[in-house]
């Protein structure tokens, strides 16, 4: 009984600075986001109390249970769907619609997202310009964050940080087993290939190629006002690729076709993984070739080399899937240049504290702001 | 390979050091880099 109980006081303690930090940042965002949005004070202020609650709660589970991917999902998927409440629902109540007009373009008001950092780096490196029609603080800060992020996380942006994951990976967990199986993981190479042909096209059209023809996202977001046929194309490419990449292939497939097949931010993220100290090992002895992680890996970063060299592909979102999943236990979170047979549980307690500072940087704000729009709903009636 | 230990583990806390660093003094960062010159392209700027 005793030693249940010093169990429960250790994962509490251990919680206890994530639990802190998204205490702080709720605070901030309570501060900085009321004066600007001029929310209602005591709904807003629940919110809050209850991301806080949210983050926290899973976090210690994480901690206590021992497993990561079971509790990270659920706050990945919340973190997405709520992102999407609460962006609608901003661009309704600033707009008055989830269009954006050649006005809004010309007057530099388009949020920006991580996904055009990729498209921003080469001409901020070679004429110190941003090609993208935002606001000048919010690119910079997001260009920044993507920079702190590959270095501390890598490719586990993706699976931790990303505000659009989730979405995939709700959709990846809706059927029970797959419909289609035995993809070629060579097939993951292409969001490379998409980031190279982004990068190079922004620059050749003055203009976020990436951002304007091939975003599944603006289908949960925004989109421009079909006001002419090549913008009616754009908008039938993005509902195409959502439903396809992001929603039909994520079911029959049970993987993150999206993340997989074309997302350039992770492709740049991948090419960032070997230069992070955060990694999954599998222990070459232990494991009995059971395949059971490279069927639940949603990313095919396991194939069958991976399981002789006990080292993921580069373009593996350190989720916890496969640790979770090995029935062995051969499979752990591991910090390049240390002891790989020892402190896997601090290891693991390590990238997720990093994992977390930066989803609750990142995310929390989105959560609580969603979450304010449903309050919102129950109270008023309206999300706006 | 305890050289490369400490190595690593020095990296983790450098790591830690600038994320939290860099989240806490974002603001200053996006100043610094406006002062530096960093503009949107005129192209969408020309109303």
């Amino acid at each position: 009984m005793r030693v249940t109980h010093t169990r429960w006081l250790l994962s509490l303690l251990k919680t206890l600075p994530v639990s802190l930090l998204c205490a702080g940042f709720g605070f901030m965002a309570y501060m900085g986001m009321m004066g600007d949005l001029g929310y209602d004070h005591t709904l807003f202020g629940i919110s809050i109390v209850i991301t806080w609650a949210f983050i926290s709660t899973l976090f210690f589970l994480m901690v206590h249970t021992g497993k990561t991917d079971r509790y990270r999902a659920i706050l990945f998927i919340a973190y997405a769907v709520l992102f999407s409440i609460g962006f609608i629902a901003n661009n309704i109540a600033n707009r008055g619609a989830m269009f954006f007009t050649e006005q809004d373009i010309a007057r530099c008001e388009i949020p920006f997202c991580h996904i055009a950092t990729t498209m921003m780096l080469l001409p901020m490196a070679v004429g110190k310009t941003l090609l993208f029609p935002g606001s000048l603080s919010a690119i910079l800060s997001m260009v920044i964050l993507a920079v702190i992020t590959a270095l501390v996380l890598g490719r586990g942006f993706c699976g931790y940080v990303c505000f659009y994951g989730g979405l995939e990976d709700g959709c990846s967990r809706l059927s029970k087993k797959a419909k289609i199986k035995g993809i070629n993981p060579k097939w993951s190479l292409i969001p490379f290939a998409v980031l190279i042909t982004s990068m190079l096209t922004t620059l050749a059209a003055l203009s976020p190629t990436y951002c304007f023809w091939a975003c599944p996202f603006k289908a949960v977001t925004e989109y421009e006002k079909i006001v002419n046929p090549i913008v009616l194309i754009q908008t039938i490419i993005f509902l195409v690729l959502f439903i396809g990449l992001v929603v039909v292939l994520p079911i029959l497939t049970k993987k993150r076709t999206q993340c997989s097949f074309l997302c350039p931010f992770g492709a740049m993220m991948s090419l960032c993984n070997p230069i992070n100290p955060f990694t999954i090992r599998i222990d070459t002895e232990k494991c009995t070739g059971c395949r059971r992680c490279i069927q639940v890996c949603p990313t095919f970063s396991l194939t069958h080399e991976s399981l002789q060299t006990g080292k993921p592909r580069i373009n593996c979102t350190k989720c916890g899937k496969c640790v979770d999943a090995c029935p062995r236990g051969a499979i752990h979170y591991h910090i390049r240049g240390t002891c790989p047979d020892r402190g896997h549980e601090a290891k693991r307690l390590i990238f997720l504290h990093a994992a977390f500072i930066l989803l609750i940087a990142v995310g929390a704000p989105s959560i609580a702001d969603g979450l304010y729009r449903i309050l919102h709903l129950i109270v008023a009636g309206s999300f706006v | 390979m305890r050289l490369k230990r400490i190595l690593s583990i020095l990296w983790v806390i450098a790591l830690f050091a600038l994320l939290i660093g860099g989240l806490f003094t974002l603001g200053n960062g996006v100043a610094a880099l406006k002062e530096a010159g960093f503009h949107i392209h005129p192209v969408y700027t020309q109303e």
